[in-house]
């Protein structure tokens, strides 16, 4: 009963005869960050919108807490686990308290009109990320890198046990870097959150997540610990290049 | 910030607005009836069998149109998206128009209206669902194809049509708040209106899940594809209803959600009987100024594109940088 999640022979095409992922099996330990990293284009988004249910395999079962995903409501997946994704563009604008509000959505019952504590949960978030002075700001006047601490704050408003990120640090400046990754750092300590993310950056995975997935040619080329797979000649092999750490 | 306290109070308020605002379109027209006359017998059949219909009638299609534009603007993520952008009022349009062709009697048209609005609708869940992975941009596109079509097709019976049916045939193409009929079929469409328009209201809260995208509404736990489904029906069918007893009223669908979502934002639990209670304001407002200072029956639907498209170009470009 140590793993959060499983992933059983996963086989996903977009179109036919071009398998994108094949035979992707692994698990995710409770309480660890994992990291997915491998070239553009091999499928790393892919692998993470499979386990937000984003997207179906065509083959193969993923598990959350042992039950298969089929056992899950949409609503009580997403109680479990919240997706940071790089980008939201609401067709219709609306303020950034408005916005991160929204994480409470699979808490909530009936009309959804938010009690005190959820508005509390969303200024706490606010605040974890450093975004409180623009509460009542329209999302899309922020720029990238405020928008992406504010899709943060509402994954977290979310408060999920499973935290899936895709490329979340791409329009963060070095200083939110550190502390933004610092805080999940330790809402994982403190709250146990297991936490799967698509990086790019080296030096970020090797600081903060525990375990790495390589993934290349569609399938999974490695998995196990950081110290232990992230060597120069695991990259070289990998991102086809020469890479000193 | 929306709560329940503030959704009441303002809806309630609208409420009385438009109760007032009837009251008063009541007592109007070429003639004016003080409150005490309307109850006399010999002004009985102008008030009470042609004035209260079409009262009834400008509620529910102006609502219908609003609530209707307002979910499809969200559902195919395009604010320029509105009931007619679907396809579904032409097809109606040519319901009533086969109706005609074929000489048959007279509620048939509206019958006929209804039934091929909703095979458009139909096909349109069709495509939704085989095609259920594709842009919103799909579904755009599909509507306003078939909105050609059946439009050609009307329009070419229109070239062919005697002198006195091509008259009725504008009705169904401009739009028209005249149809005579009994109050009881306009009580009865109210009341499917209101119906419809509650339901849609209790999933308010998905719409505004949906309007982040579907992938985000997604992973906030919405069954987007079922919320989807539920939509297209609920806003097809208003349309369908609306369309198949007052023609096409163009840009009331469009520029009163936009109106709306200037004045109280975009959280749907607030807005969406702002929606329709703005819609049906405007209409009455709009039909009663009509059938008051002009002797005349003019046309609603160019009216309210009068009145509703340099408003619209007005926000448009003030929105876009």
């Amino acid at each position: 009963m140590n793993s959060i999640l499983e992933l059983k022979n996963i086989f996903f095409q977009y179109a036919p005869l071009t398998p994108l992922l094949e035979n992707i099996s692994f698990s995710v330990s409770r309480g660890s960050w994992l990291s997915i990293l491998g070239p553009n284009g091999c499928g790393k988004t892919t692998l993470l919108k499979i386990i937000s249910r984003q997207l179906l395999p065509q083959q193969g079962t993923l598990y959350l807490d042992e039950k298969p995903y089929d056992t899950f409501s949409s609503k009580a997946l997403a109680q479990q686990m919240a997706t940071v994704s790089q980008e939201c563009y609401p067709t219709f604008s609306l303020s950034v308290l408005e916005f991160v509000l929204l994480g409470r959505a699979p808490h909530l019952k009936g009309l959804s009109f938010e009690s005190e504590a959820d508005h509390a949960m969303a200024l706490q978030a606010l605040k974890d990320t450093d975004t409180l002075a623009f509460k009542d700001r329209l999302l899309h006047t922020l720029s990238g890198g405020e928008r992406q601490r504010v899709i943060l704050a509402k994954a977290l408003t979310q408060e999920p046990r499973l935290l899936l990120l895709d490329e979340p640090s791409s329009h963060l400046d070095l200083k939110y870097q550190i502390e933004i990754f610092s805080l999940l750092k330790e809402l994982q300590q403190k709250k146990n959150l297991t936490l799967i993310s698509v990086l790019h950056d080296i030096h970020l995975t090797k600081e903060f997540s525990e375990e790495i997935l390589f993934l290349k040619n569609y399938t999974l080329f490695a998995h196990g610990k950081t110290q232990a797979l992230l060597t120069e000649e695991n990259l070289s092999r990998v991102f086809d290049i020469r890479i000193s750490l | 910030m929306s709560s329940p306290l503030k959704t009441i109070v303002i809806s309630g308020l609208g409420l009385l607005i438009l109760l007032i605002v009837a009251f008063v379109s009541l007592c109007s027209g070429t003639e004016f009836f003080s409150p005490r006359e309307l109850f006399m017998p010999s002004f009985k059949s102008i008030v009470w069998d042609l004035r209260f219909p079409r009262i009834l009638l400008a509620i529910a299609a102006g609502g219908a149109l609003a609530t209707s534009g307002a979910v499809l603007q969200v559902l195919l993520k395009n604010p320029l998206a509105d009931p007619y952008i679907l396809g579904i009022s032409s097809a109606a349009a040519f319901g009533a128009t086969l109706a005609f062709l074929t000489h048959l009697p007279f509620p048939w048209i509206s019958v006929l209206a209804f039934l091929f609005s909703l095979l458009a609708l139909w096909l349109i869940v069709l495509a939704a669902q085989k095609y259920a992975n594709t842009s919103s941009h799909f579904l755009l596109l599909t509507g306003v194809l078939m909105s050609f079509l059946f439009s050609s097709v009307v329009t070419l019976f229109f070239t062919f049509a005697q002198p006195f049916e091509g008259a009725s045939l504008l009705f169904w193409l401009m739009g028209s708040l005249s149809f005579p009929l009994s109050p009881w079929v306009t009580l009865l469409m109210l009341g499917f209106v209101l119906s419809i328009s509650v339901l849609i209201y209790r999933y308010s809260y998905a719409l505004n899940l949906l309007n982040l995208g579907e992938d985000h509404a997604q992973t906030l736990g919405v069954d987007t594809a079922w919320m989807k489904t539920i939509f297209l029906i609920g806003s097809s069918l208003l349309t369908a209803l609306c369309v198949s007893f007052t023609g096409m009223i163009g840009f009331l669908g469009l520029m009163i959600p936009h109106l709306v979502r200037w004045a109280w934002g975009s959280d749907h639990r607030l807005t969406l009987p702002l929606h329709f209670l703005s819609g049906a304001l405007f209409l009455l407002i709009t039909d009663t100024s009509i059938r008051t200072f002009s002797s005349q029956e003019i046309s609603i639907g160019a009216v309210t594109a009068l009145l509703g498209a340099p408003v619209f170009l007005g926000i448009l470009w003030k929105k876009t940088p």
